[in-house]
């Protein structure tokens, strides 16, 4: 069994997405077992490869994105380079970019092109604004999709700022891509047709909020962000406990819940009458409700409020840090840090693909790739060009 | 671009799909499919239906089952059978079902999906064929599996919700609890995760694998997604926190009408914000190498500045000029965006119950299998039609509805 085959098994993916949503849509692709061959370039490099003005030193910390992929190099400001690329688009099922848009038209890979070598083809095209409207062409990075998506605005304290929500919204507009790519595949097995496929993260930040726009929609209401607090559940927060920046996190949903909390909290005093008899009057007095649960998790661990309150039906969890996520019990349980071998450092963890396929298991078990470590491989392995020309087209800096 | 019309075809026509569920995450996972043409019949409990159902907003504020925008957002396309699975006979008639299907999926927890007949070895013993998903908060293994869970627990428990939020909000507010992300974030994620996965194992039964069993914890969905600080705290032992990830240039800056983004990330588009700014000394290029020292003193410029502006005005006339801006929208502005109202992604929706409303549409299209969007169901709208389906006559199924089966 842990030798099958993942679900993309015999898909063969080219990638000349950079940065982090382009790339994480093919790491998925390439975890679930497709090909995954990264286009990069001395030329051009990926934020992955080279030391960044944000972020520091180059990127130990960005490996895992590209994880399971091959690297082979193409100069794309090269016209042999191009033709390369469209050969390599021949022999693949799916070409993935993340450029903004007209730019894969302008290098000469578009979709005309692409279909002009492959009729079936399926290129999967992402980006902030999406390829068409009349903001198509602007510059985007995570927290702005999220901003302009209206997600930002809903994240944050009510009486603060919005909230920058970062790498997360890129890897799910990943997530989203790799979804429309399988969804593509899909519809090539069935019925043969090849086809642009428009992925766009401002959109998606768009569509995790419906429901806030339906509320505009019917009642010309604007939600607004509330921290932690949830629209009818009463009480819900996070709350401080004993330790350094400790947080449990707990939602009261029913009167059931409610009941379960109280139990756990020993039936304290303030809890006759009716103040807060019911969800409504529950969060009529949240603030105070707030104070004395806050009162009652700061004498105990994140973990032993947890382990209270489940055991009363409540649900409740730790505010996991990085430090804590790796050392969960339940993810240890559930081997959630594979272990991968780096050629150089040695074996790292990293974090198991989000699928637990009971036959055609995905996996993470080659790590990052050197710069055009698969040259070779691809261009005499599976482009059949002679080993002395892919030489020479190293020394050309167009395989570069 | 989510129009399509019955003689296009889609990437997913044909496949049968069912799904008991509640709330966000798997109902989130089953409108995707149903986009892509699945034909997905959804399990509500009798009378009371799907939770989401009791939860706003309503039109008026008037609660009324049929007419939650929860639900009705987060199940279009689908069909609605009402089944008591407490009752022999409701399992009985889902064991019918799943006999005709290509994909059962269930966010039960794994004590009540086995109770029902429902854990991945007893549906891989009675249904060879069958793809099986359970999307459920912590996965169908492991200790806390049986935990109960709501949106923000799972957020929290992925460990985003502990890194939120930075910037400037936690500027203003650095003893405050760290928060969750807007709109049930998590639970979306969740969802469209476990959708890529299911997906995959459609594709591979099309090219000839075996049914299968697919476990999608929302925990390692969000895990997945915001794997950054394992990598960091993996590769250089650097253990993130809200308080140290934040950027020194750039980020929320206020506005004379609310809050835009600013991210320069390259050093062309520095300098363009320099020229922006009209050039002052502050925010001369070699400042900005250096984030660590000056990058303080030009948030704190590039705020005062913002603070006259609006936000449309940075956004268009700062990506005219090369500077990232980005308003923060409200729901308001999104819903009147020129730009996604240019890509017609609003999809007008008429529901017998709820009225006509627009609603956000899909955040992908595919070019020649478009997805698609259309209304959600009643309460049970398609129980007779499922269960004619199946062979129950008329009689029959006014019987299943007297003892409260459906």
């Amino acid at each position: 069994m842990t030798n099958s085959p993942g679900p993309l098994s015999g898909i063969r993916v080219a990638d000349f997405s950079v940065h982090a949503a382009g790339p994480f849509a093919g790491l998925m692709l390439a975890e679930m077992g497709a090909q995954v061959i990264k286009i990069e370039s001395s030329a051009r490099l990926d934020i992955t490869r080279r030391t960044h003005t944000m972020y520091g030193k180059p990127p130990s910390s960005f490996e895992q994105i590209n994880a399971n992929k091959m690297s082979a190099c193409l100069n794309l400001k090269e016209p042999r380079a191009v033709e390369l690329a469209l050969e390599l688009a021949r022999v693949s099922d799916l070409v993935l970019e993340n450029f903004r848009p007209g730019v894969f038209e302008r290098l000469g890979i578009g979709y005309a092109s692409l279909r002009q070598v492959k009729p079936d083809i399926i290129l999967v095209s992402l980006s902030s604004n999406g390829q068409s409207g009349p903001e198509s062409n602007y510059a985007g990075y995570a927290p702005m999709f999220a901003a302009l998506g209206g997600l930002g605005h809903l994240t944050g304290y009510p009486d603060g700022p919005p909230v920058e929500l970062r790498h997360g919204m890129d890897h799910t507009g990943g997530m989203l891509a790799a979804f429309a790519a399988v969804a593509a595949l899909c519809a090539k097995r069935r019925t043969e047709l090849g086809q642009h496929v428009d992925v766009s993260v401002r959109d998606m930040g768009t569509a995790f909020i419906g429901p806030a726009l339906l509320d505009y929609a019917m009642n010309g209401r604007e939600a607004n962000r509330q921290g932690n607090r949830d629209d009818t559940a009463a009480p819900q927060g996070v709350y401080r406990c004993l330790g350094d920046d400790a947080w449990v996190s707990i939602s009261v949903g029913s009167q059931q819940e409610w009941r379960g909390l109280i139990d756990a909290m020993g039936r304290p005093a303030w809890v006759g009458g009716d103040r807060f008899g019911d969800a409504f009057r529950r969060w009529k007095h949240h603030d105070e409700l707030d104070g004395l649960i806050g009162a009652w998790t700061a004498t105990s661990t994140p973990r032993e409020v947890t382990e209270k309150l489940q055991s009363h039906g409540v649900a409740a969890f730790p505010s996991l840090s990085p430090d804590q996520v790796v050392s969960d019990p339940h993810l240890l349980a559930r081997e959630a840090f594979p272990t991968v071998t780096h050629p150089e450092k040695g074996k790292q963890r990293a974090v198991v693909p989000p699928w637990r396929f009971s036959k055609t298991p995905a996996r993470i078990d080659q790590w990052t790739s050197d710069l055009g470590e698969h040259n070779l491989e691809v261009f005499h392995g599976i482009l059949g060009l002679a080993k002395s020309e892919v030489e020479a087209l190293e020394k050309a800096q167009i395989v570069w | 671009m989510n129009g399509a019309n019955k003689a296009t075809p889609t990437a997913l026509g044909g496949l049968r799909l069912l799904e008991i569920s509640s709330m966000v995450a798997a109902p989130f996972c089953g409108k995707l499919l149903a986009s892509l043409g699945a034909d997905v019949i959804k399990i509500e409990p009798p009378k009371t239906g799907d939770p989401s159902r009791r939860r706003g907003p309503f039109p008026g504020d008037v609660p009324h089952p049929e007419r939650s925008g929860l639900f009705l957002y987060l199940n279009t396309g689908k069909k609605s059978l009402t089944l008591d699975l407490n009752d022999h006979q409701g399992r009985k008639i889902l064991g019918e079902l799943t006999e005709n299907v290509d994909v059962l999926i269930h966010d039960l927890p794994p004590i009540r999906a086995s109770e029902w007949g429902l854990g991945q070895d007893q549906l891989a013993a009675a249904f060879p064929d069958l793809i099986s998903a359970a999307i459920t908060p912590y996965g169908s293994s492991g200790p806390y599996s049986d935990y109960a869970a709501s949106d923000i627990n799972v957020f929290h428990a992925g460990g985003e919700g502990n890194l939120l939020p930075n910037g400037l909000a936690l500027d203003q507010f650095p003893d405050r609890a760290p928060i969750t992300a807007g709109g049930m974030m998590g639970s979306y994620q969740g969802g469209l995760t476990a959708a890529v996965g299911i997906t995959g194992a459609v594709f591979a039964k099309w090219g000839g694998s075996p049914g299968q069993s697919v476990d999608c914890s929302i925990q390692e969905a969000q895990l997945t997604i915001g794997y950054l600080p394992v990598q960091r705290l993996e590769s250089e032992g650097l253990v993130e926190t809200r308080f140290s990830r934040y950027f020194r240039v750039g980020g929320v800056m206020p506005t004379s009408d609310g809050h835009v983004e600013l991210l320069t990330l390259e050093p062309r588009q520095w300098e363009s914000l320099g020229v922006f700014l009209g050039g002052p000394d502050w925010a001369a290029p070699e400042r900005f190498q250096d984030p660590a020292t000056h990058g303080a003193e030009i948030n704190r410029n590039v705020r005062e500045w913002t603070a006259a502006k609006t936000k449309d005005w940075l956004y268009h006339e700062g990506q005219a000029q090369g500077v990232p801006f980005a308003p923060y929208y409200t729901p308001k502005e999104v819903f009147e965006s020129p730009h996604q109202r240019g890509r017609d992604f609003f999809v007008p929706l008429d529901h017998p119950e709820a009225g006509e409303y627009e609603y956000a549409g899909l955040p992908f299209n595919m070019a020649e299998t478009p997805p698609n969007l259309s209304r959600a169901p009643l309460l049970g709208e398609h129980n007779s039609e499922v269960l004619q389906a199946l062979g129950y006559a008329p009689e029959n199924i006014v019987a299943l509805a007297r003892a409260g089966v459906v």
